[in-house]
């Protein structure tokens, strides 16, 4: 080994959600770990709410033009491929230490028991490659406890027969603070018989250890947290790993590729710096892929050797399988003064505060009319308040033509002063087929050579059919409450910020890359801990299962293994 | 989806590419006089918005669609669009207030040109409503005349700049 090169116990490849929660586990356990991230360290306080640096342009993530997706969709029946740079369509999510959890708005949820059970408990569905998981709700819910703790998540705890049992009374920290229009909200769904839930957030509500309660910034989706509020891996872990002085944090340095020392074994991980484009290698004794999902996969790919040909983890073609997102939808209707009484219109307009409710009364569905089936989640917020891209929805009227002067002045000033956007998101399963997975593409490398992840897209038409039942009933509590220009939109096009599958765990090594620990089957010290290893999603976000289960299988490395 | 369609459907900005300011400046800076009097017609005064002349809001203009954080195509396509549009309107900035509209609304009749105003509009409105220290929302006038605000706190440099290149 060069002096430039470098070992360690454990090699974390990204900073994010998983990568933060595993480098957490190991510091404290007094390993030393290498956390390679190829973005760099935002300052808290650089997180301003500047809309065009965060929002408008690629500045925390790569240009398409230097790296990107090949994106396979069906269009009248054939197979269409298009790289992300002809699109500007992004699959990237947040490239910095801390990862796309930096940019979440937080609303957090525990998948349900069943979630773990769906083959059993629904029975197959046809071209759907829908199993049960290898471990069960109870093995994960000690670690859904640790990382609300960890993570700090504020909420309350009210029993619902879809809510998922807990080992503890309620949450760390109070909710945080809403909005007074939220109780418009709740009398409106409660006379319909529907029940509200308080949302829990990745936020914190009250100071914890070196970080700030929320001061409702009105800009925190798509935004870092300058308070430390934000339950990022950045926020939550990293500070926690750097002090114990066992964490090494490289950063600009991308991994390119596993190198295998035998047939079993990851040797080193050749890495470039992304400013300097020097190469490098990092030795260790085990290491942790954590890119998110779809670069994870990705990564072992582009790691193919004479070991493996067809790529790490791929011995029996199982890499990059049962891709799946979040399915869904989301719709939005206008709160207006002319439809509220002006307290509550005054209430509405206040910056900052959130709506905080979701419902789970459609998370399992028994309707008179379609029957028994797993339905979903449906968080409620305001609109995002992104001013700039608010007022470029308004350029076009009713009809499509461009209106400009006074009369986009008039419209504007209405649609900032007397309306306010009440949005629903519904989650539910994206499930499994074999017609949504991600390989590489050898035609298309990007600027540090390597192959780029292709993606073919696909959603099953039963994901369309839960969405559209429940965007129904959305729509009429947006009516019940009044709300104006109500629409809503199911589509098959997918959430590319919540991605997850491609390196299936399992107990059977001929249809699943990872055991139910996280590792490669085809290795002994290689492991997989981002939301890759899902093989299905369940109906809600998948983050708070990213962090509960990179907590175990940290747990697990740390005890067991290391 | 092919890039032409999403410029066509898109209304937010993506993808940055390698600085080529010259070229972008000279695209643009030639026919400076022409982008700023069809963003006053645009965003005239005595509107709900304070006007594009008071705003100042070509200096953004130019800047942003020169700087290396925009889209090389949509930067391409903003600058053939304004070269098509100056074929089109010769005299359009010593055309009256009446005539402008003419021309506009008879450009944006075709599928390019609509796409093009509606391009402009957007640019435009990031440095209306964008943060005040990209030099267009003095004092954060158009954020007031909205009743709205922008978020805290506010950024200390364009475009990050002040950290140097972060991905
Ligand atoms: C706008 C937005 C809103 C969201 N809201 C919610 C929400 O409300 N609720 C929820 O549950 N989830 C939400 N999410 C999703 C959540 O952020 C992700 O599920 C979570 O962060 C994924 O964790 P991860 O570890 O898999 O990936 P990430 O957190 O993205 O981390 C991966 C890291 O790996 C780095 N990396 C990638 N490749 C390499 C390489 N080759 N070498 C070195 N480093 C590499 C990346 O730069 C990145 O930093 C949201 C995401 C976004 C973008
Ligand atoms: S302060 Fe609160 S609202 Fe603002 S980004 Fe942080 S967590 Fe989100």
């Amino acid at each position: 080994m060069k002096s430039s090169e470098k070992s360690f116990d454990v090699v974390i490849i990204g900073s994010g959600a998983s990568g933060g929660a595993v480098a957490y586990m190991l510091t404290r356990a007094g390993f030393r770990v290498a956390l390679l991230e190829k973005g760099g360290l935002v300052p808290r306080d650089a997180f301003s709410k500047d809309e065009i640096a965060y929002c408008r342009r690629d500045i925390v993530t790569p240009s398409l033009f230097d790296e990107y997706h090949v994106i396979e969709e069906k269009i009248e029946g054939k197979w269409v491929s298009t790289p992300t740079y002809e699109s500007g369509w992004s699959f990237w999510n947040g490239n910095i230490v801390g990862g796309s959890s930096n940019f979440m708005s937080g609303m957090f949820h525990r998948l349900h028991p069943d979630d773990f059970r769906l083959l059993s408990k629904y029975g197959p569905i046809e071209g759907a490659n829908v199993v049960d998981w290898p471990i069960t709700y109870e093995q994960l819910e000690p670690y859904y406890t640790l990382a609300e703790s960890l993570v700090g998540i504020s909420g309350h705890f009210q029993p619902h027969p879809h809510e998922p049992p807990r080992s503890t009374p309620d949450f760390p920290q109070p909710p945080t603070q809403e909005n007074g229009i939220v109780a418009l909200f709740d009398k409106t769904c409660k006379a319909m018989g529907i029940t509200p839930l308080v949302t829990p957030r990745a936020v914190l509500s009250q100071p914890k250890g070196g970080r700030e309660a929320c001061y409702y910034s009105n800009f925190c989706g798509s935004y870092g947290c300058s308070s430390g509020a934000k339950g990022s891996s950045r926020e939550a872990l990293l500070p926690q790993a750097l002090s114990t002085g066992n964490l090494t944090l490289f950063t600009h340095t991308q991994a390119t590729r596993l190198f295998s020392s035998d047939k079993r074994k990851i040797g080193y991980v050749e890495t470039v710096h992304t400013l300097s484009k020097k190469k490098g290698r990092i030795y260790a004794r085990y290491f942790v892929v954590a890119a998110q999902a779809h670069e994870s996969v990705r990564l072992l790919f582009n790691s193919a050797d004479r070991f493996h040909p067809d790529g790490i983890g791929n011995r029996y073609g199982q890499l990059g399988k049962n891709l799946i997102f979040s399915g869904g939808g989301s719709g939005q209707g206008y709160l207006t003064k002319e439809a509220l009484k002006p307290e509550d219109f005054e209430a509405l307009m206040q910056p900052g505060l959130f709506v905080n409710r979701s419902i789970l009364d459609w998370y399992f569905i028994d309707d008179w009319w379609h029957g028994k089936f797993k339905g979903g989640l449906v968080e409620w917020m305001f609109e995002h308040q992104n001013i700039i891209r608010r007022a470029a929805a308004e350029i076009r009227d009713e009809h499509g033509e461009l209106l400009w002067g006074k009369a986009l002045g008039e419209r504007l000033y209405r649609r900032f002063t007397q309306s306010k956007g009440l949005r629903f998101e519904i989650f539910n399963d994206w499930l499994p087929t074999d017609e949504c997975f991600v390989t590489v593409d050898t035609q298309h490398r990007d600027i540090y050579g390597m192959p780029v992840g292709k993606l073919r897209i696909n959603g099953h038409p039963q994901d369309l059919k839960v969405g559209s039942y429940i965007a129904e009933k959305c729509e009429a509590i947006l009516h019940r409450m009044g709300a104006k220009e109500i629409y809503s939109s199911v589509s098959a096009a997918p959430s590319q910020n919540l991605v997850a599958g491609g390196c299936r765990f399992g107990k059977d090594q001929k249809s699943s890359v990872l055991d139910p620990y996280c590792r490669v089957h085809e290795s002994d010290n290689l492991y997989v801990v981002d939301a890759s290893f899902m093989p299905t999603g369940g109906s809600v976000a998948h983050t708070w299962t990213i962090y509960a289960n990179a907590l175990r299988v940290g747990d697990y490395l740390a005890k067991r293994v290391l | 989806m092919k890039r032409r369609t999403f410029i066509l459907l898109s209304t937010s900005l993506v993808a940055t590419v390698k600085l080529q300011p010259t070229p972008a400046l000279k695209g643009l800076s030639k026919h400076r006089a022409l982008l700023e009097a069809l963003l006053a017609h645009l965003f005239p005064p005595h509107s709900a918005l304070p006007s594009a002349k008071e705003l100042g809001v070509i200096d953004f203009f130019i800047e942003a669609v020169a700087h290396p954080s925009f889209d090389r195509d949509i930067r391409r396509f903003i600058i053939d669009g304004t070269e098509r549009f100056a074929h089109f309107a010769p005299d359009f900035i010593k055309a009256n207030a009446d005539a402008k509209e003419r021309y506009l609304r008879r450009f944006v009749k075709n599928d390019f040109g609509d796409r093009w105003v509606a391009r402009v509009m957007i640019v435009a409105l990031e440095g209306i409503l964008g943060d005040p220290i990209y030099g267009a929302n003095r004092g954060g006038a158009a954020w007031r005349a909205l009743h709205t605000r922008g978020g805290s706190p506010r950024p200390k440099g364009k475009y990050l700049e002040e950290l140097g290149k972060i991905v």
